[in-house]
């Protein structure tokens, strides 16, 4: 690993203690601006405000439980990485299903189940990656979003509530949604990193001045004490068989978000990055593993890392251990603080609503772009493409999927889980009769090089490889051909062989003739000038050059050069 | 049957290059039963739209008879409203084949105006705002800036998402009888689909060209043999004449200003979505797409804005550009503008034989809505693509990410839709037009600010890489600009400060400036000290190892290839370097 040049704390680095102590804070203010997630859970349930505040406090202790595994550098868990977590859209479609089929019981215990799936997925992260290719991962993230999204719309509109949102409702919203969008694009500095939170705060305000938030409600936060300890999991933890695909999938999707993330930090904390560590991300997908057990454990949703928070430490170039460990200690001392989880629990929902909808619009076009980093052919475009119908299709007509038989009912009961189910499956279908070795044959002569870049073309829509290796190894295949026709040592047919896995791309050219030579160095000028050998020798360093590794075999009059690019 | 076979026929420069899944380029002729068969393709999804004339004639109590003559004269105004779409002519028509459907954006309108005043005042009503679109379409080539490629893929998905939405309401029925799901009628649209499906993924040539038209055949032989046709169709296909004329006396045509709002609001929201389907099409045909081409999107919207004149002024109702279209023509590859002569040939005969035309009429519901919702699989997935095409800020990211939460509200919560006033219903009430007027609004906003203008100073020493990348992408999230070519730009602003610091002719720190408009970006780097010669030719070997002046030479030589142009300038001591990428 080698120090990005602008990180001012690495992760070994000691900060001073208020840098320390101001950076956990703005962690902690980040991971807040999702407590909405378990707190629609609780709305949904019913949950009454001394409970409320009791499930915030234990939702503190798991957040910070997590953030401190997550940093661990021994053991078997814990990347090492400053990446705390936060709580999972992922979880919440499962947890609504779970609220109404058996009340917070049953999402506490299913959650615990998730996070046993998350810890054995963290195992077998490795052979997955054939079924859960990138834009599947990206899809279920767009998926999150819809769910997020579509909560919070409701929550702002009032939908299914007793009355519908009222004008004075509707304009706390507006007010928190503006607040948050216009620091967010205008504001700079803290208040531009803080948005989420400073609007969540600015919705309270709206609230009390338009009298939507009562002095009633402040009540309990009146008789809360300063200091308590939060009660664990004194509502009881059920388990619903009915329920354990929905849950799978959450955890699958809360995993993959994960693997995502903390790819993100190897990245921005190694200027020498090149291809994730898979050991640090499972042990890292393992801590987060126990953070969502451990949440349903103590009585609160589901965790995965936080994107904003992996954002902000690349930002700043902050990204010392010490400031997870500080992290995890504010957040635990805050656990046994219910008055200021008394302030969160009374959030009112028109408060709730604009803060979902504004994570539902980062969490939709991430999920966006990671689709888009691939090269899509058809088969691609119809598992994205149906997933995501057959994924609205639950969202638009429940009535429809309600008179299923009951059996099905957990599996096309959110669109999230419907959705992740026919991408899979669709995935596994369409990978029938793809060839992971395709050839072309070029002429002896004249090389078409349009013809030889929608063959590589071809290729990675084919395979779904990453769009910006693909366009390096067209340029390099074409740039290469040209170098092996002019140097005169390829005069014959050529033929093209590419293949493919989820690690490498090879391109192998085959023709008659002899061998180049591939020099490590540039041949020295005078080299060049002297003689027709210095010449060849330069066009065998270039074509060293063009790939990320070059090889040259040669048998029977028959050459062989592999070019070998990563993925 | 090869692409370059076709190309040659079609005598197009063979330095031409095709996407990569056209099999049937714009310009090239298809062999007339490859044309012959995909107008009937078309038409056949074109059909699943006809029901909107016919409910569109119940609410105005119309007689069976007008109803019949609107579907005939719907058949002629879709076969004129193709022709002006993809045969160009003069300033009309956008050469793609995204030609016209009965849409459900002037249903709603529509609807009222029967209710109110009849069909005259339907008719009269559409021709306005047909008008009101062709007075749109000239507009829309001074408006490039408002609408950058994250808000036209913004249109496209949501469009896509809606083609997909209207074919699942089709094999779903949604409604006030959604609890009574019919699993036959699943297992027949689940039918059609897989065969569409394997047939685009697993088969070759004909049977994948055709796979709409295969699949919708087979669909409806399955629903024909289990028996599933109304004997009420039945009957009328019996009783229906082979030849007859549609007749006219319908017609006629009133204005009143009241609609005029709910008119206008359906115009916008129609030319927005012939811009989302011409951006999709030119993409389709355009390997090195980079950008929306506003004159074909503007020449598009023309056409569409006339096909409704044409359809007011024949007795049909309101048209717009097809989306499902768009998708076939994706999915199969065959792109060639010779299939809209056979879709006006095909829909004029359907017009003037009722008994063929009853037979596309009363196709299941559940077939047709496969064939919509297997075409807008491409669409969603297009939409997607040409939204993530550029870098995406903070700011974008709110733009597109808002716009698709609202969209998606409506397609999620219609029962909110139904309480709102009906002249507001078309604008707020389908989620392809509350998307994107909020993501036109959006985008508009948060303008504000934006600065074209980004500066940067580099000090003497090693070269920082990572921050100079930095800086670039951050240049290029703010503004929207092509991942790639940001990539290149970066790249060489790094390699070109390693030459000038080398070249040994520079002190102090440089200063670099970044501008960005949509058609250029331009690098400024500037520093104290004398020019660097950036000569167009590379000194010659020996003149490098001759002398330091060879060698500075060189790197000036370096410099001018790094970029698509490069230019030098000095004043009073200060030296300034303008890269320029095209963009």
């Amino acid at each position: 690993m080698k120090r990005p040049p602008n990180f001012t704390y690495w992760l070994d680095d000691v900060p001073p203690r208020g840098v320390t102590l101001l950076s956990a804070l703005q962690h902690i203010g980040l991971v807040c601006s999702f407590l909405p997630i378990p707190l629609a859970v609780a709305r949904e349930a019913g949950l009454t405000p001394d409970r409320m505040v009791a499930l915030i406090s234990v939702s503190m202790l798991a957040l910070g439980a997590t953030a401190i595994l997550q940093v661990l550098t021994r053991g078997p868990v814990g990347s090492g990485l400053l990446a705390p977590s936060c709580f999972s859209g992922a979880y919440l479609a499962p947890s609504l299903l779970a609220v109404k089929a058996g009340g917070l019981p049953l999402v506490f215990g299913m959650t615990i189940f998730g996070g046993l799936i998350e810890a054995g997925l963290s195992r077998v992260l490795r052979y997955l990656r054939p079924f859960l290719p990138p834009e599947i991962a990206g899809f279920v993230v767009v998926m999150v979003g819809v769910t997020v999204g579509g909560l919070g719309v409701r929550y702002v509109l009032g939908v299914g509530a007793a009355a519908p949102a009222s004008g004075r409702e509707l304009a706390v919203s507006v007010l928190t949604l503006g607040l948050m969008v216009g620091l967010n694009v205008w504001g700079r500095g803290a208040p531009r990193l803080f948005c989420a939170l400073l609007g969540i705060v600015g919705g309270y305000v709206a609230a009390a001045a338009l009298g939507v938030l009562a002095v009633a409600d402040f009540a309990s936060v009146k008789d809360a004490p300063l200091v308590g300890v939060p009660s664990v999991g004194d509502l009881g933890w059920s388990f619903d068989a009915a329920l354990v695909i929905p849950f799978a999938v959450g955890a699958m999707a809360a995993c993959l978000k994960t693997v995502g993330d903390l790819t993100t930090c190897q990245r921005i904390n190694d200027a020498d990055w090149v291809r994730p560590d898979m050991r640090s991300i499972g042990r890292g997908t393992l801590a987060n593993a126990i953070g969502s057990a451990l949440a349903g454990f103590l009585g609160s949703t589901g965790v995965n890392t936080s994107s904003a928070n992996i954002g902000l430490s690349g930002a700043t170039g902050v990204t010392s251990r010490r400031i997870a460990y500080a992290t995890g200690g504010i957040f635990l001392v805050l656990a046994f603080t219910p008055k200021i989880a008394g302030v969160l629990a009374v959030m009112p929902r028109p408060v709730m609503g604009a803060a979902l909808m504004f994570v539902a619009a980062f969490i939709f076009v991430n999920g966006l772009q990671i689709i888009a980093s691939r090269l899509l052919d058809a088969r691609r475009t119809f598992v994205i493409g149906l997933s995501f119908i057959i994924a609205i299709a639950v969202d638009i007509s429940p009535a429809y999927f309600r008179a299923l038989p009951a059996a099905v009912q957990p599996l096309v009961g959110s669109s999230l889980v419907a959705g992740m189910l026919a991408a899979v499956l669709l995935n596994l279908v369409f990978r029938i009769g793809v060839r992971k070795v395709q050839r072309l044959a070029l002429p002896a002569g004249h090389v078409d090089p349009a013809a030889l870049e929608q063959f590589m073309d071809a290729c990675g829509a084919s395979w779904g490889a990453r769009r910006d290796v693909i366009e390096r190894a067209k340029f390099n295949l074409t740039q290469s051909i040209e170098t092996l026709l002019s140097s005169g040592v390829a005069t014959g047919p050529l033929e093209v062989e590419a293949s493919f896995d989820e690690f490498d791309v090879d391109v192998r050219v085959f023709y008659d003739g002899p061998q180049p030579d591939l020099p490590e160095k540039r041949p020295s000028n005078e080299e060049i000038i002297a003689s027709e050998e210095g010449e060849r020798k330069l066009a065998g360093f270039m074509l060293r050059k063009f790939a990320d590794r070059v090889s040259v075999a040669h048998k029977g009059g028959r050459t062989t050069i592999l070019f070998h690019f990563d993925h | 049957m090869t692409a370059s076979k076709a190309r040659a026929a079609a005598g197009n420069a063979p330095d031409a290059r095709k996407a990569a899944n056209v099999v049937y380029g714009v310009r090239d002729v298809p062999p007339r039963g490859i044309t012959a068969l995909s107008g009937l393709q078309h038409v056949g999804l074109m059909s699943v739209y006809l029901v909107y004339p016919v409910l569109l004639a119940e609410a105005a109590g119309a007689s069976n008879e007008t109803a019949a003559a609107m579907i005939s004269l719907t058949l002629v105004a879709l076969g004129v409203g193709t022709l002006l779409q993809v045969i160009p002519f003069g300033p009309v028509g956008s050469g793609f084949l995204c030609q016209p459907i009965p849409t459900v954006l002037y249903m709603v309108p529509a609807l009222i105006a029967a209710k109110q005043g009849g069909l005259p005042l339907v008719f009269g009503m559409t021709l306005a705002a047909g008008l009101l679109q062709m007075a749109l379409s000239h507009a829309l080539r001074h408006l490039r800036p408002i609408f950058p490629p994250e808000i036209a893929g913004l249109v496209v998905l949501l469009a896509g998402i809606a083609t997909g939405v209207v074919g699942l309401r089709a094999i779903v029925a949604t409604g006030a009888d959604a609890s009574a799901s019919r699993p036959d009628e699943l297992a027949l649209a689940l039918f059609t689909l897989t065969v569409m499906v394997a047939l685009n993924v697993w088969a070759r040539g004909w049977l994948r060209m055709f796979c709409v038209l295969i699949g919708m055949a087979g669909g409806y032989c399955v629903a024909v043999m289990t028996g599933r046709l109304a004997s009420a169709d039945v009957a009328a296909f019996a009783a229906s004449p082979l030849l007859d004329l549609p007749g006219f006396g319908h017609l006629g045509w009133t204005f009143d200003p009241a609609l005029a709002v709910p008119f206008a609001l359906a115009a916008v929201a129609a030319t927005l979505k012939v811009a989302g389907n011409v951006t999709t099409s030119q993409k389709a045909n355009d390997p090195a797409w980079t950008r929306p081409d506003m004159r074909s999107i503007s020449r598009g919207a023309l056409a569409d804005g006339l096909a409704n004149v044409v359809a007011a002024g024949l007795g049909s109702q309101g048209l717009n550009s097809s989306t499902a279209a768009v998708g076939i023509a994706s999915a199969t590859g065959v792109h060639s503008r010779r299939v809209a002569w056979a879709i006006a040939a095909i829909l004029a005969v359907l017009a003037l034989v009722p008994k063929l035309g009853l037979l596309l009429y009363a196709m299941p519901r559940p077939v047709a809505g496969a064939a919509l919702v297997f075409s807008s699989t491409f669409i969603v997935v297009n939409g997607l693509q040409i939204m993530t095409s550029r870098l995406l800020d903070a700011r974008r990211t709110l733009v597109i990410g808002l716009a698709l939460v609202a969209g998606l509200a409506v397609d999620l919560f219609p029962a909110l839709v139904a309480t709102l006033p009906p002249a507001w219903r078309t604008m707020l009430g389908t989620s392809l037009v509350l998307g994107t007027l909020v993501g036109l609004g959006l985008n508009l906003l948060f303008r504000i600010g934006v600065r074209r203008t980004e500066s940067l100073a580099v000090p003497q020493g090693p070269v920082d890489t990572a921050a100079i990348e930095g800086f670039m992408t951050a240049c290029g999230a703010a503004w929207g600009a092509r991942r790639d070519v940001i990539e290149r730009a970066s790249f060489n602003l790094a390699q070109s400060v390693e030459t000038i610091f080398q070249s040994g002719a520079v002190a102090g720190p440089l200063a670099v400036r970044a501008s960005f408009d949509e058609f250029r970006i331009d690098l400024r780097v500037s520093y104290d000290g004398a020019p660097l010669e950036l000569p167009d030719k590379r000194p010659s070997n020996e003149e490098i190892l001759a002398s330091e002046e060879g060698e500075r030479k060189l790197a000036g030589f370096m410099l001018r290839r790094l970029a698509d142009r490069v230019a030098v300038t000095h004043k009073s001591g200060r030296s300034t370097i303008l890269f320029h990428f095209d963009h």
